[in-house]
């Protein structure tokens, strides 16, 4: 079998991008490569979330996805979140609220969280648990986050109402 | 090793040639998040993770694709009201969010652990597989399916989808597990279906995983139960039952004689949350 390199076609937070890539690669080691250093890789097992990125709008751990799997699909990830100087809301509450020590997990959380409060809209305090359950904080907890996704949820609604 | 290939089909048909056709070791791949875990990895892969996603109501079968994620079984709602949440419940018990988008039912049941949690609802359900091979596609018992520990009938064949019949209107059913975080492989779970005629269990199905090399049909359970009424002693019997067909191994997660107990214990509460009798 010869190694070679494939064309791994993606749309990476709106914008299309072509990376070549071995059948070998992770999703989440090409982001890195590619400059999306939001894209953190903690354990590679699937464990610690860090490595969360939003595929085709869900929330995954792209640690244990083939970056060839990924052929055609729209990635996000925590460089798209905010438009130029202007931080997302639930970026903006994150830092109200005092949601991030290290920040290690911190562009995963926001990701689970984006996610989560484009499903529903207005979550409860047992649904954003849930929502977080697979990204591991080893520094705040949870408190501070599960209040920060709280009240981005609530702006982000004022806003639309 | 490394993965040197990555093959694509477009139809099972192309993945099981592809799977046949190539030398050296190859792994079917869905989610990932069994193989890309292991240590060491294939040297090729033939990708299915697009190919069979189909979840449906087949006249009174349901009908859920290998590739199907363990969040499209969550959210499915005519399943979950059919089944008493059975399979709702089992896919809330699941890992984290992240996994569930990734994971697959065909990859739960493919990698043939003995802790699958997918196996004891669907062995309750009574549900067959529908497996791809070279001579064509089949269909067998999901009780057929699995062999030993990382064991199961598809040597390279390709598991398609999964089938049960629509569950009797009023069945009730219960998945249960213990595990040391959510997020972790089961100890123990259990899985319990009763179909009641007033307090007459007119039917009863039960099965367990992680306590033997299979996840297991417990028949010696299910028949003593059978035209018996639902009361506390008859759930005792059948938990001791459940207690007794198992051969649970000891190990980082559980001994033997925990895992045991918890037979007995998991499938009474399961019994009793199925007559709405909460521990």
């Amino acid at each position: 079998m010869k190694v070679e390199k494939s064309t791994l076609k993606l749309t990476v937070n709106g914008q299309q991008k072509e990376f070549l890539v071995l059948a070998n690669d992770r999703l989440s080691d090409v982001l890195r490569k590619e400059g999306y250093f939001g894209v953190k890789t903690g354990c590679y097992t699937g464990d610690c979330g860090t490595c969360t990125v939003l595929f085709n709008g869900d929330p995954i751990v792209c640690c244990l996805m083939l970056a060839l799997q990924a052929q055609g699909g729209a990635v996000d990830t925590v460089e798209g979140m905010a438009v130029g100087a202007q931080l997302h809301p639930i970026q903006e509450a994150f830092l109200d609220e005092g949601a991030v020590q290290c920040g290690f997990c911190t562009p995963g959380m926001l990701l689970s969280a984006q996610a989560l409060i484009h499903k529903v809209p207005d979550p409860s305090k047992a649904q954003i648990q849930e929502a977080l359950s697979g990204n591991l904080c080893r520094c705040t907890g949870y408190e501070r986050p599960i209040r920060a996704i709280q009240k981005a949820a609530r702006r982000m609604k004022e806003e639309t109402a | 090793m490394a993965v040197k290939a990555f093959f694509n089909p477009t139809s099972v048909e192309e993945a099981v040639d592809m799977m046949a056709s190539q030398t050296g070791e190859g792994c079917y791949v869905a989610g990932g998040t069994d193989l890309l875990c292991e240590k060491e990895w294939p040297e090729f892969v033939v990708n299915v993770r697009d190919l069979l996603n189909h979840v449906a109501l087949d006249g009174d079968e349901f009908v859920i694709g290998a590739s199907a994620t363990v969040s499209q079984i969550e959210y499915w709602q005519e399943l979950t009201q059919a089944d008493d949440g059975l399979m709702h419940g089992c896919a809330k018990a699941f890992a984290s969010r992240q996994i569930r988008n990734m994971a697959t039912l065909g990859g739960n049941l493919a990698s043939a652990v003995p802790s699958a949690d997918f196996a004891p609802p669907l062995l309750v359900l009574e549900a067959g597989c529908v497996v791809q091979g070279k001579e064509g596609a089949r269909a067998l018992p999901l009780d057929a399916f699995f062999s030993g520990p990382h064991r199961s009938v598809l040597e390279k064949d390709l598991l398609v989808e999964v089938r049960f019949p629509k569950p009797a209107a009023g069945t009730k059913a219960c998945f249960l597990k213990i595990g040391r975080t959510p997020g972790d492989i089961a100890v123990v779970n259990v899985a319990v279906l009763l179909v009641l005629e007033g307090q007459t269990v007119k039917k009863a199905r039960i099965a367990l995983g992680a306590v033997a090399p299979t996840p297991i049909r417990v028949y010696q359970a299910e028949t003593f139960l059978e035209d018996k009424p639902a009361s506390e002693e008859n759930f005792q019997q059948a938990a001791e039952l459940a207690q007794q067909a198992a051969s649970p191994i000891s190990d980082q997660r559980g001994s033997h004689a925990y895992r045991s107990q918890m037979c007995m214990a998991l499938t009474r509460r399961a019994l009793r949350q199925c007559v709405g009798r909460d521990e």
